[in-house]
């Protein structure tokens, strides 16, 4: 669809971590629908992109627009504004611990939706049942599994109908079924929603399943861009060592 | 985007445009007037809607709900795409939970569950202190370890570094006991007994209090926040799993470094306290140096200061036990941290004046 403005393009984008340069210049674009999926080896820079991605941290160089529009020229409101528009669930889930799980799914509902008490009760269950934790509701964080957090967590990022989610590490660390249960959701999602979905994922199993497109990002670079089914047939050996799980001291033996 | 009703039979609610919060609120309203207005029957025409979101499925949801309590049949007809796929998100029949918030508890169900839990607190806090004494107590001298190295740090960052607020808090309240006194015995023309009855109550009783007291603001607080953060990292659990014992691994340390500790701040305290009287005394109210330091030498005595001193490490035993046993009972993450650190120093203050009216009593 040439001519479309992409929901999120990134250009150039240069990160700091203290003194270190930890992403030289990524340049992306997730278009409206797909799932992009973005890979790469341990702290090879993929979190600290998301966050910059989301404004949490500012870049050093390049930008990140959002529907063609820069993060770095909004203000405030308009900064808050466009927040409301994507969900993001975090790697370890990022409740609330001194809420329940209903109280952490109705928080950004009752801080921005403006709707009854009624209202939120219904699509605070809405939401849960969607991940599962219908039977949940009254727990406590403390009281969950990791994978249940994980869930709730997806749950809290959907409470606001998103309409670009982006999930950081949905799937480590779980069970082999929940995982599955989540790409499924993830996928699921996809379909019936349009929801655009940005998944960090170092997953081989869960890439495969879920993504359109892919972003490997290899020390802070961009090691490949492209189909998924490309990046499967890639004879750029960071992209093949990934995807045949090939450990490091092979490549340096040859 | 409109919602209309068509009183034609069965009667119809027509939705298009956007199935969204200001849609679903006035078909919610709609579907009201249809059980008003007795109809067994309604149907909810959908197929003009082209988007929707979790609002206006929700309200359609909860109207569905409404008009079944009325006796009101509902037929939704004809949704497509996104909207299709919002209802059936919404679908009260899906719904897993219908599960309600856990009743509050009751008067009697509180105080009962007050009272049973302040029960098992007790235990636990008795089981940890004769656990603690066992092993700092007993079981050095049957050959079993102490970490020397904690011991020394913890003296390091509980005692050395307190001396100081030690010493300006006994200042202060040394002159506010010497002026208190002084006003009333001046009355009475007995000035030079100010100096005996700070001397007494600075080695008897408020030399070990005072510093019982902001040790347990500086280092009860510092014990529950260290072990309650331990615990919620599954630090303690990793200990456990060594087969090392978390009474002897964490707690003994604090308590021998403690029990050093809080006598020899206590002396210092003492001093402060004494010393303060004496600059009051000399130039403000214009007592001799002489008659000063005799009748402090008079009040001076030797199992006066022994009590302080005993009474001191005993609360400092108290400091330790009740900071380690709400840093290990902790649950619930960083409020439950916070929650556990509060307590502890109102713990610490509730038994630190238990402990010296106890001592009142039985000294006589």
């Amino acid at each position: 669809m040439a001519g479309r403005v992409p929901v999120l393009e990134v250009r150039g984008l240069v990160a700091h971590y203290g003194e270190r340069e930890v992403l030289h210049g990524v340049s992306f674009e997730a278009e409206e629908g797909e799932i992009l999926a973005v890979i790469g080896g341990s702290g090879c820079g993929k979190t600290m992109l998301l966050k910059h991605v989301i404004g949490l941290m500012r870049p050093a160089s390049g930008s990140v627009k959002f529907w063609g529009k820069d993060i770095e020229m909004m203000d405030e409101g308009e900064l808050s504004a466009l927040q409301a528009r994507f969900g993001v669930s975090f790697q370890s889930g990022g409740l609330f611990n001194s809420m329940t799980l209903y109280d952490n799914i109705a928080l950004p509902l009752r801080e921005r939706s403006g709707l009854s008490e009624e209202i939120i009760d219904t699509i605070v269950r809405a939401k849960l049942s969607l991940v599962g934790l219908g039977e949940a509701l009254w727990r406590m964080p403390s009281e969950l599994s990791g994978g249940m957090r994980k869930r709730a967590g997806f749950a809290r990022a959907l409470a606001l109908d998103p309409e670009i989610v982006f999930f950081d590490e949905p799937s480590a660390g779980l069970d082999p079924i929940t995982a599955a249960g989540l790409d499924e959701l993830i996928l699921r999602l996809r379909r019936t929603l349009g929801i655009t979905v940005v998944v960090i994922t170092h997953e081989l199993e869960s890439i495969k399943k879920v993504a359109d497109r892919v972003l490997m990002l290899d020390q802070g670079n961009v090691a490949f861009l492209g189909l998924l089914e490309d990046a499967l047939k890639s004879r750029e050996a960071r992209v093949k060592q990934f995807f045949s799980r090939v450990p490091d001291e092979a490549i340096a033996a040859r | 985007m409109a919602v209309d009703l068509e009183k034609r039979e069965p009667w119809m609610i027509r939705v298009t445009g956007r199935l969204s919060g200001e849609t679903g609120q006035e078909l919610l309203s709609m579907v009201d007037t249809v059980a008003e207005a007795g109809r067994k029957e309604v149907e909810i025409e959908m197929s003009g809607v082209d988007s929707a979101d979790s609002a206006g499925a929700a309200f359609l949801s909860r109207a569905r709900e409404r008009a079944a309590k009325s006796g009101v049949a509902v037929r939704v007809r004809g949704a497509r795409g996104v909207a299709s796929e919002f209802i059936h998100l919404f679908d009260a029949s899906l719904l897993q939970s219908h599960i309600e918030a856990p009743r509050k508890a009751g008067l009697f169900e509180s105080v009962g569950e007050w009272f049973f839990g302040a029960l098992i607190e007790a235990k636990a806090l008795f089981g940890l202190l004769v656990d603690s004494i066992y092993w700092t107590f007993i079981a050095p001298f049957e050959r079993r370890g102490v970490r020397w190295g904690a011991v020394w740090d913890e003296m390091h960052q509980m005692g050395v570094r307190s001396i100081v607020i030690v010493y300006v808090v006994n200042i202060l309240l040394g002159f506010t006991m010497a002026l208190l006194a002084a006003n009333q015995l001046g009355q009475v023309g007995m000035n030079f007994l100010v100096a005996d009855l700070v001397a007494i109550g600075f080695t008897r009783e408020l030399g070990a209090l005072m510093t019982a007291i902001i040790m347990s603001a500086r280092t009860g607080s510092a014990i529950t926040a260290e072990l309650a953060t331990m615990t919620v990292q599954e630090e303690v659990d990793a200990l456990k799993s060594m087969g090392l014992n978390t009474t002897q691994f964490l707690v003994t340390p604090k308590i021998i470094a403690m029990v050093i500790c809080m006598p020899a701040l206590t002396i210092i305290a003492m001093f402060a306290g004494i010393e303060a009287g004496f600059l009051l005394g000399v130039f403000q109210l214009g007592i001799a140096p002489a008659t000063w330091i005799h009748r402090t030498i008079v009040g001076l005595q030797l199992n006066n200061i022994l009590l302080g001193l005993g009474k001191s490490a005993c609360y400092a035993v108290v400091i330790v036990v009740v900071g380690c046993h709400n840093g290990l009972r902790v649950s619930g993450g960083a409020r439950g941290v916070g929650m556990a650190t509060t307590r502890s120093v109102v713990m610490d203050v509730f038994f630190i004046i238990m402990v010296a009216a106890l001592f009142a009593v039985i000294a006589g």
